[in-house]
């Protein structure tokens, strides 16, 4: 550092170090850090509080997640098992398969409006209830025989008579069990089996849909 | 663990020269707010347990930093207002040495000070005015000393440069 630098310098260091603060910003900084003194006692008070929450919150919050998961599949349990004449388990799933397909297609066009058969067989799935068990043949005979909505629900024709034999198989098992015809339970019977043997054979065509015919036909007997 | 008493006592140790810097700093007389700032900032930094070796350096670090922040909010707001009024809004620099209370040669210096170029302000205001050692400045500026010694050879040259054009040469020389 040269001498011009040095008394530069020297200059510089004479300058006043300090200033006085007003009394009233003094009072104001002191007032601001009180009170963050304060603040800062109340907030850890809360967050200690709010530490000695965050288990149970925790706990409330897995419950609230895993109670209805339960309850839905304690729900579909006991629904299979209710079964009156324990349908097999292979049915219950293409039932219940075909069910959500139906009520996501159902969500998909809910402009259209619900064919006739489709809501009789939501009924079906919650009470299955009718006068007796001719009425329910009579019915089933005339869904079957073409009596179905023109406007189908569903896109393929096929899709609609796997629902259809859903909606047989469980009303042939709901009522098996109270026929004391012995012609009506063979028939029934047989109903169930084409039924059961349609839904897993599942054909993809209507000419292979021999099964089906078979169904018809008893239905058209037992109509009689 | 609170550090109430703590920030007292560091309040009333170094009130003045934590205002005296700001003032020269920021150029104004307006600097309450940073001011309050500094000690705020102080006392949350107190609370999270920062480390201190040099107690002076280390308030004047903070508020630098507080005066930074809030030069540079108040840079944004001005452009805001110029925006929308068409109107410029500046604060009167000479009102410093009014505060501080310079005379005549003082404030021909200090207006040449505020001439140089950002990092020679700090460096002139920290080791010339402020009379922080070269290891103090460094630490409050996060330099390296080396960069304190040049910078402030430097800047003490270009000060001179421009008191000599203004034909204030300083003293006998």
């Amino acid at each position: 550092m040269d001498r011009y630098d040095q008394k530069l310098s020297d200059e510089l260091n004479q300058f006043p170090n300090e200033t006085d603060v007003s009394v009233d910003l003094e009072h104001r900084v002191l007032t601001q850090l009180r009170n963050k003194s304060m603040s800062t006692h109340a907030s850890e008070g809360k967050r200690k509080n709010l530490m000695k929450l965050v288990p149970y919150l925790a706990m409330a919050a897995c419950l609230a997640i895993l109670i209805p998961l339960g309850y839905s599949q304690f729900h579909s349990h006991s629904a299979k098992s209710s079964s009156p004449t324990g349908a097999s388990k292979k049915v219950t799933k293409t039932k219940m398969k075909s069910s959500s397909q139906a009520k996501s297609k159902q969500t998909k066009t809910s402009k259209k409006s619900n064919p006739y058969w489709f809501t009789e067989y939501n009924q079906t799935i919650s009470k299955p209830e009718y006068a007796n068990v001719n009425g329910f043949i009579s019915d089933m005979a005339n869904y079957y025989n073409n009596k179905v909505n023109k406007k189908a629900f569903y896109s393929s024709k096929l899709q609609r008579q796997m629902h259809m034999a859903n909606v047989v198989m469980a009303y042939v098992n709901y009522y098996l069990p109270k026929v004391k015809n012995q012609n009506k339970k063979q028939k029934l019977t047989e109903a169930k089996k084409a039924a059961l043997h349609f839904c897993l054979k599942a054909p993809k065509k209507k000419s292979d849909s021999a099964d089906l015919q078979k169904l018809k036909t008893i239905f058209n007997q037992l109509d009689h | 663990m609170d550090h109430a008493k703590e920030i007292e006592d560091l309040f009333h140790q170094y009130k003045k020269d934590v205002h005296n810097f700001l003032l020269y700093y920021m150029k104004t007389t307006d600097v309450d707010d940073v001011f309050q700032e500094t000690f705020s900032n102080a006392y949350k930094a107190l609370n999270h347990n920062a480390a201190i070796s040099n107690t002076r350096s280390w308030i004047i670090s903070i508020a630098r930093n507080a005066a930074i922040d809030y030069l540079r909010k108040e840079e944004s707001y001005k452009k805001k207002l110029e925006r929308f009024k068409n109107k410029n809004v500046r604060h009167n620099p000479l009102s410093v040495d009014e505060q501080v209370q310079l005379d005549e040669r003082k404030t021909a210096i200090l207006n040449a000070i505020y001439q140089l170029k950002k990092s020679y302000q700090e460096v002139v205001i920290l080791r010339g005015l402020k009379e922080f050692s070269v290891s103090e400045a460094a630490h409050i500026l996060n330099w390296n000393e080396n960069k304190v010694k040049l910078t402030y050879h430097r800047a003490l040259k270009k000060l001179r440069q421009i008191l000599d054009q203004g034909g204030d040469r300083i003293g006998s020389l």
